[in-house]
């Protein structure tokens, strides 16, 4: 492989979008270069303009968007200012995209086969199709799919989302381009599957020395994936430089910060100061529950012989891949399913039992608060009316004791007192999850229920977040349960942790044993598959 | 004061364009309520020697076959029309709104009962069921407007339906219950108002679907008899004089067009994106 | 499947029984024998035993409910009764008036489709993002047009003014082609806004982008990837453009003088002819529930998604 040749050569590229008069500057003076065989990391947080860089290359700006000024090189072709005819034979060609969510990615209604045909057949008109099919079924077993043949003839909702994900990248290598794009391939994936993808994409890079931008928001991937790395913040390249020396000797403030915020796996939460026996909060103990079938018949289970105590006071930590059984488990902590056999008790009640009163007072003492809370308040709502509803349930009917309560409650999540009059669609990821955290303490719970609380938010603010929460448990004396997919994250912050793989818990027990010492094999899987398990923290950060 | 009045601009999301958009109907209201405004001339007395006479200064849109003036004649038309189609979608919503309320927050049974009721319905043609009213009740500007109504009930029930059942398996629903409020309580603060705010939007859309579906029964002769000035009745007898008059036709259907057109502009002003 | 199909057949006979009892309600219980009365005006020479031979004939002497069971009755035999106005059997009435308004539903319904396939595909590909929007803006303008003005002024400017169709002593499909383009316009634009608002929900979505990143071509796109997905929810409201096309034709054939179903409902509705009105609301209920039927049998086969849950929910 020619190490010496740039694939892509970005140099002071300026994108402005323009909506209402008012102009916004995604990238400012953006340069950068990826060599074949390479692979470049841009990793930032939302709204760094990383995925504005990303269309810019394969020329699909929004229409509001434009390039002020500035060049984008695919090999020796400039694409600014390319007409969209000349476009459409470097895209998918020379430039294809591997893209975010493969979900969505592929038409619902027409077979594998017949889109991938497609792919080839826009660049290849003239190609007979008994013979792309056979390359097809080549490249599917490629990328790691069995049966090709069978494959082709079905649809995308027969597969599974690491399976789509192949597609996805069968199709985007079919012409042999010279770059990929790869705008977040892994992240709406389970974790154990994102280590097969990656591992595929660094096979792929190094067999036909395609060069590779790597778009990410998560640097222990980026870490432990690419080549070199470059950071965007607010559009402009702050830091670009060998992955190695960056993260061990990162320049900027700004990439300090971000090494800073990260969860690191290896960093164990410190201990916790020793305090006498207390009593378990929740106990859960075999926990069975299976959804059921079109006409009354037992479907699968959802969740199976699930057991596992809560002490009062601290938090416990459920890890599970996506179809884990970790939504039912939720819904009967919350009491709003009834479990087929096993028992949930929650400070002593079983919430699946208790009537009226007790009931009311159990739902408010354990509160659930959610991984998007934009959808979770209602969109006509400002931030007071939000806050005073839990008040105006628990029959708070004065005014200015609802006021002041709402107030001490602002300070202590740390929100400014202006977003009162705010809607939650018009506040910052962050602000709206303590606006969350508020309402949920409004209600003077005991537990409270974090379902991946952080894992839509960039690594400085879950940082903030997760300190919050560390603080308002101590202050409050709250017991959380804690459920994410992120092990660095669990292991900051729960002192117990079960591990859930299709409806069965196969470990739990203290968090530092269950991580520093794991028995089952899925455990173990799971914890090699972090991405940036060895990253260590830069010597200038400690 | 001024700040104040910011402030409700501001929770309202007041907008120049959404100002414009309610223009339209509140001149048309306007005329519908003081005609005399707008035109001196009476739109029942004609003039024997000013028969058929094109548009010109004195008659903008020209007078009709006794001299009586079609200007006139379409502002003084407008009050009928416009009370009309009011009176035809609130009766539609009146009982519509309970029905559709009750199928999407009812059980299973209830739910049921009303969608399949209301699934008979829109199976005839809205037109021809309006017709069969007036069949039974009889012609007549009041007559019709209630046709139209009922005849627009189903929809309306179904629209509704839709809504809540939407509203009702969103999050915020969920965490409503999560800290504490009882049914009544989540269906009062989150599941009506955000139902509702659509449907009233389309309600007003469906203004202007009455209104043409009002000129069109009045079009085919069962709307108030002559001499009322109703712009459906103006264009039945404008036909007469179809080779020789095209005033008297054209401008009663720019009349209903405006209408129309007026409350798909309202309903886009008021519509509450959140 | 099977399964399927029959429970969407069941709900189909269970819509048209049920529009049939709300027609015979509206029509034929509530006036009571009101609809005979016209049998007692002097000018028309009955004596009061021809009156009563008369009602007896009409079921009107008996209660509501067996009046119901013997309409039910006889329409399940196909038998549609007699024109209260003529005496003529109303199917008789049916069998000459139809030929002229399936020529003007073919005309209106293919120009429809045409004039709605040319806008979409304007109002999706057009170049900028304003001329898109305002283009997006025409079909709720045009249904806001009456359809008996529009055809008027059809008349006077393309026959009296242009001289380019004749409207006067036409007859057989050279009849339908005005009134039925005419037609076309209203019918088009709920077809046209359901495809648009459909269409635009498909391209809201990555794999739009993803194939876009491919090379393809937007024209491409448009009708190898949008349409297929966006066509279920259109063709949905097919059962409605139907009712619609009849009920335009109540107008349009009032308008151009044809002689179809739809003036046959229009003189009903004037005559109080209620069997021939209600046997007219039965044919566009029948129509209705037929094309619903069709629509939903077919959407497993071109939405492969609702294949799989179907098939689950059978097993």
């Amino acid at each position: 492989m020619n190490a010496a040749l740039p694939q892509l050569s970005i140099r002071d590229l300026d994108v402005v979008y323009e909506s209402r008069g008012s102009a916004h500057h995604a990238l400012k003076g953006v340069s950068l270069e990826v060599r074949a065989g390479e692979m470049l990391a841009l990793v930032g947080e939302s709204g760094s303009g990383k995925s504005t860089l990303g269309r810019a290359i394969l020329g699909l700006l929004p229409e509001s968007a434009h390039i002020q000024r500035g060049s984008i090189k695919v090999g020796d072709t400039e694409i600014v200012g390319l007409p969209e005819r000349a476009l459409r034979r470097i895209r998918g060609a020379r430039v294809a995209l591997i893209p975010q969510d493969p979900a969505h990615s592929l038409d619902p209604v027409r077979t594998i086969g017949a889109q991938l045909v497609e792919a080839v057949h826009l660049h290849e008109p003239r190609s007979n199709i008994a013979t792309t099919r056979r390359m097809l079924v080549g490249l599917l077993e490629r990328v790691g799919i069995k049966e090709p043949e069978r494959r082709l003839h079905q649809y995308p909702h027969e597969l599974s989302g690491g399976m789509r994900q192949r597609v996805l990248i069968a199709a985007a290598i079919a012409q042999r381009p010279a770059l990929i794009v790869a705008d977040e391939p892994t992240s709406a994936l389970d974790v154990s599957v994102q280590v097969q993808i990656m591992a595929l994409l660094a096979e792929l890079r190094h067999e036909m020395g395609t060069a590779m931008l790597f778009i990410t928001h998560d640097l222990g991937l980026a870490s432990e994936q690419a080549d070199r790395v470059a950071v965007l913040q607010h559009g402009t390249l702050c830091e670009t430089g060998e992955t190695k020396a960056l993260f061990a000797n990162p320049r900027t403030p700004y990439t300090r910060r971000l090494l800073a915020d990260l969860p690191l796996f290896h960093e164990a939460r410190a201990p916790r100061r020793a305090e006498g026996p207390r009593e378990d909060a929740i106990v859960v103990s075999h926990l069975t529950y299976a959804y059921k079938g079109a006409g009354g018949r037992p479907g699968h289970k959802a969740v199976r012989d699930i057991s596992f105590n809560v002490v009062a006071g601290q938090t416990h930590g459920i890890v599970g891949e996506s179809g884990s059984g970790k939504t039912t488990l939720l819904r009967c902590l919350l009491g709003l399913i009834t479990p087929d056999s096993g028992s949930v008790h929650i400070l002593g009640e079983n919430p699946a039992r208790v009537e009226g009163a007790t009931r009311r007072a159990l739902r408010r003492a354990v509160q659930f608060v959610y991984q998007n809370p934009h959808v979770s308040f209602d969109p006509r709502n400002r931030a007071a009316d939000i806050l005073a509803e839990p008040l105006i349930n628990a029959g708070l009917r004065d005014r200015s004791v609802r006021a002041e309560r709402v107030r001490a409650m602002l300070e202590r999540v740390q929100l400014p007192p202006a977003v009162l009059e705010r809607r939650a669609a018009n506040m910052s990821g962050g602000q709206s999850q303590r606006l969350a955290i508020a309402r949920a303490l409004l209600c003077d719970p005991k537990i409270l229920i974090l379902d991946e609380v952080v894992s839509a938010l960039d690594v400085s603010v879950q940082a903030e977040i997760l300190t919050l929460l560390e603080t308002l448990q101590r202050q409050l004396d709250l017991t959380y349960v804690f459920v994410s997919h992120d092990l660095a994250v669990v292991r900051r912050i729960a002192d117990t942790v079960s591990i859930i793989r299709a409806g069965e818990q196969v470990e739990h027990g203290p968090t530092e044993t269950v991580f520093s010492t794991p028995h089952d094999d899925y455990t173990k899987r799971l914890l090699a598959a972090i991405p940036g398990r060895d990253l260590i923290r830069p010597a200038v950060l400690a | 004061m001024n700040t104040a009045l910011a402030r409700w601009r501001q929770r309202h999301d007041v907008t120049l364009p959404r100002l414009l958009g309610v223009l339209p109907v509140l001149m048309l209201v306007l005329v519908a309520l003081c005609p005399g405004l707008f035109t001196p001339l009476d739109p029942l007395a004609g003039q024997t020697d000013e028969r058929l006479m094109a548009p010109s200064a004195t008659h903008w849109f020209g007078t009709d076959q006794f001299g009586r003036d079609v200007f006139s004649r379409i502002m003084h038309g407008s009050f009928s029309t416009l009370s009309a189609a009011m009176l035809a979608v609130a009766i539609s919503l009146l009982v519509a709104i309970p029905l559709g309320l009750a199928a999407g927050l009812g059980g299973r049974r209830l739910s049921g009962a009303i969608l399949a009721g209301a699934d008979m319905v829109l199976a005839i043609p809205e037109l021809f069921l309006s017709l069969s009213i007036i069949t039974l009740i009889g012609p007549g500007a009041t007559h019709v407007a209630f046709a139209v109504g009922i005849s627009q009930v189903a929809g309306f029930t179904r629209m509704i339906r839709t809504e809540v059942v939407r509203v009702r398996a969103t999050e915020y629903v969920e965490a409503a219950f999560g800290i504490g409020s009882t049914f009544w309580q989540v269906v009062w603060r989150h599941i009506v108002p955000n139902s509702l705010a659509p449907a009233l939007s389309l309600a007003t859309l469906r203004l202007g679907t009455a209104i043409l579906a009002i000129s069109t029964i009045c079009f085919l002769g069962y709307g108030p008899s002559p001499p009322t000035p109703e712009w459906g009745l103006m264009i039945t007898e404008g036909r007469n004089y179809l080779a020789t008059a095209w005033w008297l036709t054209t401008f009663p259907g720019l009349a209903i067009i405006f209408s129309a057109w007026a409350a798909t502009l309202l309903s886009r002003a008021i519509r509450m994106d959140p | 499947m099977i399964r399927y199909i029959l429970s969407r057949a069941a709900q189909a006979l269970l819509v048209l029984w049920g529009a049939f009892t709300l027609s015979f309600v509206l029509l034929q219980v509530m006036p009571g024998d009101a609809v005979l009365i016209k049998f007692q005006d002097p000018e028309l020479g009955l004596s009061p035993q021809q009156i009563s031979d008369i009602r007896a004939s009409y079921g009107a002497d008996e209660s509501a409910f067996v009046q119901y069971a013997h309409v039910l009755g006889r329409t399940l035999a196909g038998q549609l009764g007699y024109s209260i106005e003529t005496g003529v059997p109303v199917s008789r009435m049916l069998h000459a008036a139809y030929p002229t308004t399936l020529r003007l539903a073919v005309v209106s319904f293919g120009g429809a489709i045409m004039l709605a396939a040319a806008f979409a595909t304007a109002a999706l590909l057009a170049p900028l993002r304003p001329l898109r929007a305002a283009l997006r803006l025409v079909p709720g303008l045009a249904s806001g047009i009456p359809v008996f003005w529009l055809e008027i002024v059809a008349i006077q400017l393309v026959s009296f003014h242009w001289k380019l169709v004749p409207v006067v002593g036409v007859s057989g499909w050279a009849a339908a082609v005005l009134p039925g383009l005419a037609l076309a316009i209203p019918i088009s634009a709920p077809l046209t806004q359901v495809f648009l608002s459909a269409a635009e929900r498909v391209m809201a979505q990555p794999f739009i982008d993803v194939l876009r990143a491919r090379g393809a071509s937007p024209l491409r796109i448009l009708y190898a990837h949008v349409l297929p997905n966006a066509l279920p929810p259109t063709l949905t409201i097919s059962g409605l453009v139907f009712g619609e096309i009849l009920a335009g034709a109540v107008v349009t054939e009032t308008v151009f003088g044809l002689d179809g179903l739809g003036q046959l409902a229009q003189q009903a509705v004037a005559n109080q002819d209620v069997a021939v009105l209600q046997a007219i609301i039965l044919i566009s209920v029948a129509g209705f529930v037929v094309i619903n039927f069709t629509v939903d049998a077919l959407h497993p086969l071109i939405d492969p998604r609702i294949r799989r849950t179907q098939a689950g929910g059978a097993a």
